[in-house]
């Protein structure tokens, strides 16, 4: 098992107000798993994946990633695991707007310690925005922003790829050509969990998780 | 590193035609600040200079310079039966020196006396010289300490003479070349660079006649210099007597008041100063202050992208301190640029300011305080809490 939550909890404090968030949730994700969450707003779904991808720390509870206490790890250490082991695809995609496409996919590579060898057009070309790497993030389309993130997700070769409501801001057609490269890169051996909406986005995933008042319920 | 030095790149790049109006701003303050500290220099080593002078009973006197040659100030005493003690007179000459004129100026006995400059190496004049050399006391780099001179005089006759002290190269010497009233005082009466190769004794009969290749020069053209004089005394009635007769033939006041107000005009000088150089320092720091806290703002969702794809929040504050420090850096920079140029430092520095590169190196040292004072509150904030929920509370 490459992802294993314990007791996991989370609150947060608004006006003095405590609100937990997530009340002791437990959770394992295999090797290869393509999962969604899902859940009303305000339910908990990016927190979750916020703590899953070493953003935010749980406030109780037990995290291993592959077999590693994530709870032990310095900031320095978390670092290096969002940047080798996760792959990011956010909402908003996340862009360095008055950088290029190149620039932005090449980001993690610069943070990166180990000396691998990155072939951006590669990545880019699988995507089809090779044509687009010189051009300025600020000027694509919702569509080509997201795979511009994609392909920066990809650079480093991570095992995970967190997606924070992917097609949450992209048409119908475009949402579902990022769907499939999400499914593609599945495929190809990635774990992906993705927050999701969307009903049928969440049909073509193998598992399906529900947060409601800080519990989870599968599916 | 290698990345945080992209992103610090990339963020510089992003702001940098916000930060050249703050470059600019710096570049001026550095300036000022160097001219503070040459101002502050400057009055460190003349107040040494003038407080040599800090003496009781004496009269400074600077004759008019249209006076004609045959006027004599002894005259003037024997005529008018003034009690004076002594005269103090310096007298400035041309003399062959190893086969070069040189300029030298000549102290009397009672100038000697009262005149007693710090000596960077050997000494001062004293009774214990050997009386067949010359004694002189180098004011340039030229002569050092020891150095022998064989002075021709008009005859052609030569003359042993050698080096029994040193002014430091940047050191000041007590001028005699500007006139004084009781009212207005600058500190140039006092000090000045060193306007001739030596100063040497005015007591020796060899000068005399050496003086006179001086004289040849007026009659060449050569402007005259006048030198002042100090007439010294024993009571205030003489002193009043003193003043009324040669008020007639320059400008005379008492040292003593002289001092008082050069002190005031130091005092005044460096409050000036303090306040210009005070108003720019606030105005600077508010400035880095405000435009460090607009791009921190705004490069809030770069650091949050950052710290997703691997950057730890220490990094992004260090990424934040050198963004900020290379703004300063600019500044500092285009500032010694400037002064490259001798417009720039005309138009701004005067002769009584001494800038050296300690000046800016203090400079330096004070923008750094301000630039930590103010930007290390966006630097602490970005490198501790969760960037990530300050981004969503953002939203
Ligand atoms: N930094 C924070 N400070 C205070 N409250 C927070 C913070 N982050 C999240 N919350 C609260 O926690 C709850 C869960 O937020 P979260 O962003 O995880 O919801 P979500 O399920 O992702 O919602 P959405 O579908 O709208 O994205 C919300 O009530 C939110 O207001
Ligand atoms: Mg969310």
């Amino acid at each position: 098992m490459s992802i294993q939550l314990k007791n996991i909890k989370k609150s947060f404090v608004n006006n003095k107000a405590k609100n937990t968030v997530l009340n002791k949730i437990s959770l394992d994700i295999n090797d290869n798993e393509l999962v969604a969450i899902m859940g009303r707003s305000g339910a908990g779904k990016s927190t979750l994946l916020n703590i899953i991808g070493c953003l935010d720390n749980s406030d109780e509870g037990e995290y291993l990633l592959d077999g590693k206490n994530i709870n032990e790890m310095s900031n320095s250490e978390l670092s290096t695991i969002r940047n080798e082991k996760f792959g990011f695809i956010m909402q908003d995609f996340a862009l360095i707007e008055d950088e290029t496409v190149k620039h932005n996919i090449m980001l993690p590579t610069y943070f990166s310690k180990n000396k691998k060898k990155y072939d951006c057009e590669k990545i880019a070309k699988t995507l089809g925005i090779k044509k687009l790497l010189d051009t300025k993030a600020s000027l694509l389309s919702g569509g080509e922003k997201q795979r511009t993130a994609i392909a920066r997700a990809l650079i480093n070769d991570p095992k995970y790829i967190i997606a924070d409501e992917p097609t949450g801001a992209l048409d119908s057609k475009n949402a579902e050509l990022i769907m499939d490269t999400i499914i593609e890169l599945n495929k190809l051996g990635k774990t992906i969990i993705i927050v999701t909406h969307d009903e049928n986005v969440a049909k073509k995933c193998q598992r399906i998780i529900y947060i409601s008042d800080g519990n989870l319920k599968a599916e | 590193m290698k990345g945080i030095l992209i992103c610090t790149a990339d963020l510089i790049k992003k702001h940098f035609k916000h930060s050249i109006v703050l470059i600019i701003q710096i570049a001026v303050t550095v300036m000022i600040f160097v001219g503070f500290i040459g101002k502050v220099q400057y009055i460190r080593s003349t107040k040494d200079v003038a407080n040599t002078f800090n003496k009781d009973n004496v009269i400074y006197y600077y004759p008019f310079t249209f006076l004609d040659s045959e006027f004599k100030t002894e005259d003037v005493i024997k005529q008018n039966n003034l009690n004076v003690k002594s005269v103090g007179e310096a007298d400035y000459m041309m003399i062959n020196c190893d086969d070069q004129l040189l300029p030298i100026v000549g102290y009397n006995d009672t100038l000697l006396e009262y005149a007693n400059l710090e000596i960077a190496s050997g000494k001062w004049f004293n009774d214990s010289v050997d009386k067949n050399v010359i004694p002189l006391i180098s004011t340039t780099d030229q002569y050092k300490l020891n150095d022998h001179i064989t002075i021709k005089d008009r005859a052609g006759e030569s003359h042993d003479a050698v080096v029994i002290g040193t002014i430091d190269k940047d050191g000041y010497v007590l001028g005699f070349n500007r006139s004084a009233s009781k009212s207005i005082i600058s500190a140039e009466f006092f000090v000045s660079k060193p306007y001739s190769y030596f100063i040497a004794p005015y007591n020796s009969e060899i000068y005399s006649s050496l003086s006179e290749q001086y004289d040849m020069f007026v009659e060449m053209g050569m402007p005259k210099m006048t030198l002042g004089k100090i007439i010294t005394y024993d009571s205030k009635e003489d002193a009043e007597a003193i003043e009324k007769e040669f008020d007639k033939y320059g400008s005379v006041a008492d040292i003593k008041l002289m001092i008082t107000n050069y002190k005031k005009d130091i005092k005044f000088n460096i409050l000036i100063n303090g306040i210009i150089l005070a108003v720019f320092a606030i105005l600077t720091a508010t400035g880095i202050g405000g435009i460090n806290g607009l791009q921190s703002r705004l490069d809030r969702r770069n650091y949050i992208v950052y710290y997703i794809l691997g950057m730890n929040q220490k990094q992004c504050a260090l990424t934040e301190l050198l963004r900020s420090l290379f703004v300063v850096a600019l500044g500092f920079i285009t500032a010694v640029i400037l002064y490259t140029f001798e417009s720039v430092r005309n138009f701004l520095y005067s002769s009584e300011m001494i800038i050296s590169p300690l000046n800016f190196i203090l400079a330096l040292v004070f923008l750094l305080l301000i630039c930590c004072f103010v930007s290390m509150k966006y630097v602490i904030d970005l490198g501790k809490g969760s960037l990530i929920e300050r981004y969503k509370n953002q939203d």
